[in-house]
C-alpha cells in the first residue's frame, strides 16, 4: 500500500512542478472545450440535439472532455518509453510490478489534473456558456467515485497499449489510434447520443464510454436513481476486466525482456 | 541554393531511415483528419445549418487549416524543439558558429516530409467539402487554394516563431509553442458560434481564424469576411515577419549553457 500512495504522490507531484505547464495545460484544455461547445451549442439553436437542450448540452461537453483529458493520461507513452529506454530494467527491481506503479502513479496524476485543470476550465466556462452545477448532494459524491472509476479504466486502457512497445519498439502510432478511440467513442469530443445508432451499439461493448460519458450523463443528473448505480457497476466491471488483462500482459511482456548488462 | 538542397536532401533521408517512426506520423496525421471530419459530420447529422454554414463550408475551412498546419509541421518543424534543444539544450551554439542564417539552419535541420500527408489529407477535405457545397473549383480557386494554403503556413509558422522567440526573455521548454498550435482547433468554427471575445482574439491577436473560415469565405461569400479574404496572405506575411523581428531580437538575448 505505502509503495502504491508514493508512486501516486510522484505523479500528482509531476504534475504540480512545472508551474508553466500547468498553465499550458489549462489553457490548452480550455481551447479545446471552447471550440467543442461553441459548435455543439450552436447546432442546438434550432432545438434540443439528441434529446439535449442547451444547458445539459453544454454541461455534458464540457465535462466530458476535462475529465477525459484527466483521466486519459499518457500511461502508453511512458511505458513505451521505459521499453524503449531500458529503464523497464529499474523497473523490475522494485518493491512494486510495473502495472502497479504504472497505475499508482496515474491515479496521482489524474487527480491533479482534475484540481489543476478541469475545475478551474469548468469554473471559467461558465462565463461563456450555458453550463450548469448538479442540483442535489448526492450527485457530487456518484461524480467523484464515477472519476475515480473512470481513472482507473483509462490508466489500464493506456498501459495496455503501451505493453505493445513490447512486440512493436515504439508505440507513437498505436498512441494516435488510441487517442482517436477515445476522442471519437467515448464522449470527450461527440456526445454519445449524438452518435449515429450503429457506433452507439459499439460503444456500448467498448470500454472508452466509462472514461467520459458515464462521468457526464452522471455530472448533467440526466441519469440518476439505480440506474446510476448501475453506470458506475458497468465502470467498475471494466476497471476489473482490464486489471486482468493488464495482468496477463504483464506476464506476457516480462518473458519477452532480455536485458543486457547495466 | 545548392548547398541547402543538399543539406535538405541529407534531412530526408535521415528522416526515412526509420520507416517505422515515419509511418507512425503518417497514421497519427490520417487519424486526426479523420477524427476532425468525424466530428464536422457527427454534428451535422443533427443540424442542416450552423450559424450558417454547412457541413461542405465547414469542411473546406477545416480542410485549408489542416494543410496549412501540415506545412507548416513539415517546413518549420524545428519550431516545436527550438525552446528546449536549441535554446535551454544549447544546440544553438553551434548553429551561430555558421556562417548560414541560423534560423534556416534549425528549420532545416528539422525540416520533415511525412506530415506532408496531412497536407494531402486536408486538401481531400476541402476538395470534398467544396463537392458538398456545391463550389466549383476552377482554376482561378485552385490558384488561390495555394495562395491561402502558403498564407496560412506563413501565418502559422510566423505565431509559432513569435511564442518560441518568447523562451529567449521567458525560458520555457515549448509548451507555449505547442499550445499555440493548438489554437488551430477555432480555424474551422463559424465565427458567429464562437464567444465575441474568442472570436475577436482569433481574428486579431491569434489570427487562426485567417487559415480556415476566413479564406473559406471567400469560396462561398459569407460575409463579412468574404470581402476580407483576398487580404489573408498579407496577415501571413505579417506575422511571419513579426515572428522574424522577435526571433532576431531574442537572439541577441541568447545566453549560452556553454557547449
Amino acid at each position: 500500500m505505502r509503495p502504491g500512495l508514493a508512486a501516486a504522490r510522484l505523479g500528482a507531484t509531476h504534475r504540480f512542478t512545472w508551474r508553466l505547464e500547468v498553465v499550458v495545460a489549462a489553457l490548452s484544455a480550455l481551447a479545446v472545450v471552447v471550440v467543442n461547445a461553441s459548435l455543439w451549442i450552436a447546432a442546438a439553436d434550432h432545438g434540443p440535439v439528441a434529446g439535449l437542450a442547451k444547458p445539459a448540452l453544454g454541461t455534458y461537453v464540457v465535462v466530458a472532455w476535462l475529465v477525459a483529458v484527466a483521466v486519459g493520461g499518457r500511461v502508453e507513452e511512458w511505458v513505451g518509453e521505459r521499453f524503449y529506454t531500458g529503464a523497464i530494467a529499474s523497473d523490475l527491481v522494485r518493491p512494486m510490478d510495473l502495472h502497479a506503479w504504472a497505475l499508482a502513479r496515474h491515479l496521482g496524476r489524474s487527480a491533479a489534473s482534475m484540481l489543476l485543470t478541469a475545475v478551474p476550465v469548468f469554473a471559467v466556462m461558465g462565463l461563456w456558456f450555458p453550463v450548469a452545477l448538479p442540483r442535489h448532494l448526492v450527485t457530487w459524491g456518484l461524480f467523484a467515485v464515477s472519476v475515480s472509476l473512470a481513472a482507473v479504466v483509462g490508466g489500464q486502457i493506456g498501459f495496455l497499449v503501451g505493453l505493445l512497445a513490447f512486440r512493436l519498439g515504439r508505440v507513437t502510432g498505436v498512441a494516435h489510434l488510441k487517442a482517436a478511440a477515445v476522442w471519437l467513442l467515448s464522449g470527450a469530443m461527440i456526445p454519445i447520443f449524438a452518435l449515429p445508432v450503429r457506433v452507439q451499439d459499439l460503444v456500448a461493448v467498448l470500454p472508452f464510454q466509462a472514461l467520459a460519458h458515464v462521468p457526464a450523463v452522471l455530472f448533467t443528473e440526466r441519469v440518476t436513481g439505480p440506474e446510476a448505480f448501475g453506470l458506475l457497476g458497468l465502470q467498475a466491471f471494466w476497471a476489473l476486466l482490464l486489471w486482468g488483462a493488464c495482468r496477463l500482459g504483464w506476464a506476457w511482456a516480462q518473458r519477452r525482456i532480455v536485458v543486457w548488462g547495466g | 541554393m545548392r548547398r541547402w538542397l543538399a543539406w535538405l536532401g541529407i534531412r530526408l533521408q535521415a528522416r526515412l531511415a526509420w520507416p517505422a517512426d515515419a509511418l507512425a506520423g503518417v497514421v497519427g496525421d490520417l487519424v486526426v483528419a479523420a477524427v476532425g471530419v468525424a466530428v464536422v459530420l457527427a454534428l451535422y447529422a443533427h443540424v442542416q445549418d450552423l450559424r450558417g454554414w454547412s457541413a461542405g463550408e465547414v469542411l473546406m475551412a477545416w480542410g485549408l487549416a489542416q494543410a496549412s498546419l501540415a506545412g507548416t509541421r513539415a517546413a518549420f518543424g524545428g519550431l516545436w524543439v527550438l525552446n528546449r534543444r536549441y535554446v535551454l539544450g544549447g544546440d544553438l551554439d553551434r548553429v551561430l558558429l555558421r556562417p548560414a542564417d541560423p534560423f534556416a539552419q534549425v528549420m532545416v535541420d528539422h525540416a520533415d516530409p511525412g506530415p506532408l500527408w496531412g497536407l494531402v489529407a486536408g486538401l481531400g477535405v476541402f476538395g470534398w467539402g467544396a463537392g458538398e457545397a456545391g463550389v466549383a473549383l476552377g482554376v482561378v480557386q485552385v490558384l488561390a487554394v495555394v495562395g491561402f494554403v502558403f498564407g496560412g503556413v506563413a501565418l502559422i509558422a510566423g505565431v509559432l516563431t513569435t511564442m518560441a522567440s518568447v523562451g529567449f526573455f521567458v525560458r520555457h521548454e515549448g509548451s507555449a509553442v505547442g499550445l499555440a498550435a493548438q489554437g488551430i482547433a477555432f480555424a474551422h468554427v463559424p465565427l458567429d458560434a464562437l464567444p465575441p471575445a474568442w472570436a475577436l482574439l482569433v481574428t486579431t491577436a491569434v489570427p487562426f481564424a485567417f487559415t480556415g473560415v476566413v479564406p473559406a469565405a471567400w469560396f462561398t461569400g459569407h460575409a463579412p469576411w468574404a470581402a476580407v479574404a483576398w487580404g489573408q496572405p498579407l496577415v501571413g506575411l505579417a506575422a511571419f515577419g513579426l515572428g522574424q523581428v522577435v526571433w532576431r531580437v531574442g537572439l541577441r538575448w541568447y545566453g549560452s549553457v556553454g557547449h
